[in-house]
C-alpha cells in the first residue's frame, strides 16, 4: 500500500474547495487543489444544486476522501450529497483490493441502510378507504421509534448468528419470514458474499436480537403510495406498476446491531491505522488495507450487518403482507417485492480488470441492463432504484444504466438529500402544524413524536425533483415512474 | 475556571455537542447531559430502577468522550431510559468511572445512533476543559 504522507498545515487543510464546472451535470475539484489528494473529486449536480452543495463542508469531505490510499478514478459526489461526519452523504469511493484500504466511516453507522418496494394489484379506491385502520395495524406489528416500545419479535442467538452468516435465505428457507421467489429481487440475493457472525461483537449482538422487524426512528419510514406519473410505459409495466396502483416502500436498515458493528471497527482502525503508515485528515477516516487483518474483518463484520439489515426489511415486509392479506385476501392483497437497495455498503467489484471496493455512503447501486447480477427478470431493463423524496413528498422509481459503470463507479443518488439541520428545521417548522398539514392533503401519518416530525419536514430537504433530473439527464439513472405517499408510519 | 456548561448546534444531517467545564469528570457529566438533551424533551425519575457502575477505558480523552457517549447510547437503548445526570465518580484522560440512574423521558425525540471521531476534539487551557463531538442521528 501507497503509506500517507504527513498531516498537511491546518490552513492548507481547511482550505475551501471551489468546484469548477466540467459538463452539463459535472462539477470537478481539481487534485492539485490539495498536496494529500491522490484523485480528483468529481459531483453531479445542476448550478442550483452546486450551490446548496456549498453551504455545508459536503465538498471538503469529499477533498478527505480522495487522499485515501489505493481510490481510483476520484471521489464522487451525488447531487444529494450533504455533509456528514467523515465521508459525505451521498460520497462513493472505489478503492483497489490489492492495496487500498476500507474506512468504516465510508458506509456509516446505519450500515446497509436502504430501501425496497413491494407492488400490489390493488388501485387507489381500494385502499383510500381503510388505510387509516391499515396503518393503525401496520404501527402496531412494526415497533417505530427509539426507546419507545419492546419488539415484538427476537432471535436466540444460533438463529442470529444464522441470520448474520447466511442473509435472507436463511430467513425464508429455515423461518419462513416471505417467498422464496423474493430472494431474486434483492441485491446481492439478501446475503452478501463473506459474512461472518464471528466478526461481530457480543455488544452488537445484544443490541441486534430483538430488533429485526423494526423499523427505527430518524429518517426512517413506511409508506403506503399510490402511483401517480408513469415516465416509461414498458420498464413500468415490467416493474409491476401502473398509474393509480398501490405500493409499499420501506426505508430502514441494520439498527443497533448495524451501529455497534460501525462504532467498533471506527475505534479498532483509529488505534491501528498509524501502523499501516496511514494518517488521514479526519479521524473518523479511520481505516485499514482492505487485505489486512483488521480490513478483512471489518469487511466481514459489515457484510453480516447488511444481511441484518436484509432480513429487518424482509421480516417488516412479512408483516405488511400479512396486514394486507387478512384486509384484502391473500390473492387480491398480495405484495410482490420489486426489489432492495442498500444504500450504505462497501461491496467487491470489477471494473476494467481491476476489482475494487466500492464504498457507497448514502448513494444506490445502479447496474445497468447488461449486467449480469440481475434477476432474469430485469436483464436488458436496468437494476429497479428507488429514491425516497422527503416525508408527505412523492418517491421515484428508477433504473440503472450501462452508462453509470464508466462515470459513477455503478451508482447514483438515495433520496432527496438534507439541506438543513434538524435543530434549524424545529425552529421554522412546527410538528403538529406539519402534520395537520400533512393530513389536510390527503396524507394519513403515524409518528408519536411532532417533535421528530418536525426534524423531517419536506423543507429541511433539497428538491428530490431537481435531484432526480439531474441524474436521469447525467445518465447515470433513468426515470420510470413517480410514487406519492397516502399513508405513513414515520421511525 | 470556565463555568459547566453545553449547547447543541446544528449540522445539516447529524448534531454537534459543544461543551464546556472546570474538570474532565464535569465535562464528560455535561457529555450526558447534552445527550440526553438531543434525545428528549425533559425526562422525571423512573420508578424501581436501580443505579449501576460502569468503567470505559481509552487512549486518550476525545476517544474516552466517544466511548462514553457510546455507552450511555447503549444503555439508553437497551432500558429504554435516558442518564441526563450520572455520577461521575472519578474520571481521567483515559478512565471514567460512573454511577449510572436512568431516568424516564417525558417525550422521546431525537434518536442517536453513535458518536462519531469527526470534528473531535478535548482540549485544555488554563481554565478548563472544552469539547467538541459529532453524535450521528
Amino acid at each position: 500500500m501507497e503509506p500517507t504522507g504527513e498531516p498537511i498545515p491546518p490552513q492548507i487543510l481547511h482550505a475551501k474547495p471551489v468546484p469548477v464546472r466540467t459538463g452539463e451535470h459535472t462539477w470537478e475539484v481539481d487534485q492539485t487543489f490539495r498536496p494529500d489528494m491522490r484523485v480528483p473529486v468529481k459531483v453531479f449536480a445542476d448550478p442550483v444544486l452546486i450551490e446548496q452543495i456549498g453551504r455545508d463542508r459536503s465538498l471538503w469531505q469529499l477533498v478527505n476522501v480522495a487522499t485515501l490510499p489505493g481510490i481510483v478514478h476520484a471521489a464522487l459526489g451525488m447531487p444529494d450529497i450533504h455533509e456528514g461526519y467523515g465521508f459525505p452523504v451521498g460520497g462513493v469511493a472505489g478503492t483497489r483490493v490489492s492495496d487500498g484500504v476500507i474506512s468504516p466511516g465510508g458506509i456509516g453507522f446505519d450500515i446497509n441502510c436502504g430501501v425496497r418496494l413491494l407492488v400490489s394489484e390493488l388501485g387507489i379506491d381500494d385502499v383510500r378507504p381503510v388505510v387509516e385502520p391499515m396503518l393503525h395495524e401496520i404501527s402496531r406489528s412494526v415497533p417505530a421509534g427509539f426507546g419507545r416500545s419492546r419488539r415484538k419479535f427476537s432471535l436466540e442467538r444460533r438463529q442470529l448468528d444464522s441470520l448474520l452468516d447466511h442473509g435472507v435465505p436463511w430467513l425464508v428457507d429455515e423461518m419462513g419470514f416471505g417467498l422464496h421467489e423474493d430472494l431474486h429481487f434483492m441485491e446481492s440475493g439478501g446475503a452478501l458474499p463473506g459474512a461472518r457472525a464471528d466478526q461481530v461483537s457480543e455488544r452488537a449482538k445484544v443490541r441486534g436480537h430483538d430488533q429485526v422487524g423494526t423499523l427505527g426512528g430518524g429518517n426512517h419510514f413506511l409508506e403506503i403510495q399510490v402511483v401517480d406519473a408513469v415516465y416509461d410505459e414498458r420498464a413500468a409495466a415490467e416493474l409491476g406498476l401502473r398509474e393509480g396502483g398501490v405500493t409499499v416502500l420501506i426505508h430502514t436498515g441494520s439498527r443497533g446491531l448495524g451501529h455497534q458493528v460501525c462504532t467498533d471497527y471506527v475505534k479498532r482502525m483509529d488505534a491501528v491505522m498509524m501502523r499501516f503508515g496511514i494518517h488521514v485528515p479526519d479521524r473518523q477516516l479511520a481505516c485499514a488495507p482492505f487485505s489486512s487483518k483488521p480490513g478483512q474483518e471489518y469487511f466481514a463484520a459489515m457484510g453480516a450487518a447488511a444481511n441484518f439489515g436484509f432480513g429487518n426489511r424482509q421480516m417488516i415486509a412479512h408483516m405488511v403482507r400479512g396486514i394486507f392479506a387478512r384486509q384484502f385476501g391473500e390473492s387480491k392483497g398480495h405484495l410482490r417485492l420489486v426489489y432492495d437497495v442498500a444504500h450504505n455498503t462497501a461491496k467487491v467489484e470489477r471494473y476494467d480488470d481491476e476489482e475494487l471496493v466500492v464504498h457507497r455512503k448514502g448513494a444506490t447501486r445502479a447496474f445497468g441492463p447488461s449486467s449480469p447480477e440481475l434477476p432474469a427478470p430485469y436483464r436488458g431493463l436496468g437494476q429497479p432504484i428507488f429514491i425516497p423524496g422527503s416525508m408527505g413528498t412523492h418517491s421515484y422509481v428508477l433504473l440503472g444504466t450501462d452508462a453509470a459503470r464508466d462515470v459513477s463507479l455503478a451508482s447514483t443518488c438515495h433520496g432527496a438529500g438534507r439541506a438543513m439541520s434538524r435543530t434549524a428545521s424545529k425552529h421554522q417548522v412546527h410538528g403538529a402544524e406539519l402534520r395537520r398539514q400533512l393530513e389536510a392533503s390527503g396524507i394519513a401519518i403515524r409518528c408519536p413524536s411532532n417533535a421528530e416530525l418536525a426534524e423531517e419536514a419536506p423543507s429541511a430537504y433539497k428538491d428530490v425533483d431537481r435531484v432526480v433530473e439531474v441524474v436521469h439527464q447525467a445518465g447515470i439513472a433513468r426515470k420510470v415512474a413517480r410514487v406519492r405517499p397516502i399513508g405513513v408510519l414515520k421511525g | 475556571m470556565i463555568a459547566p456548561g453545553h449547547r447543541i448546534e446544528g449540522h445539516t444531517s447529524e448534531v454537534r455537542l459543544v461543551l464546556q467545564a472546570p474538570t474532565l469528570r464535569e465535562l464528560y457529566g455535561q457529555a450526558a447531559a447534552a445527550l440526553a438533551e438531543v434525545m428528549c424533551v425533559g425526562s422525571r425519575p423512573a420508578s424501581g430502577t436501580q443505579p449501576h457502575e460502569v468503567q470505559i477505558e481509552a487512549r486518550d480523552a476525545a476517544a474516552l468522550l466517544v466511548d462514553w457517549l457510546d455507552e450511555l447510547i447503549f444503555q439508553v437503548e437497551q432500558t429504554g431510559l435516558v442518564y441526563p445526570a450520572p455520577e461521575i465518580r472519578s474520571a481521567s484522560a483515559q478512565r471514567l468511572n460512573a454511577s449510572m440512574t436512568g431516568e424516564e423521558p417525558i417525550e422521546w425525540k431525537t434518536p442517536v445512533k453513535a458518536a462519531t471521531f469527526h470534528d473531535l476534539r478535548v482540549e485544555e487551557d488554563g481554565d478548563g476543559y472544552r469539547a467538541v463531538v459529532v453524535v450521528d442521528v
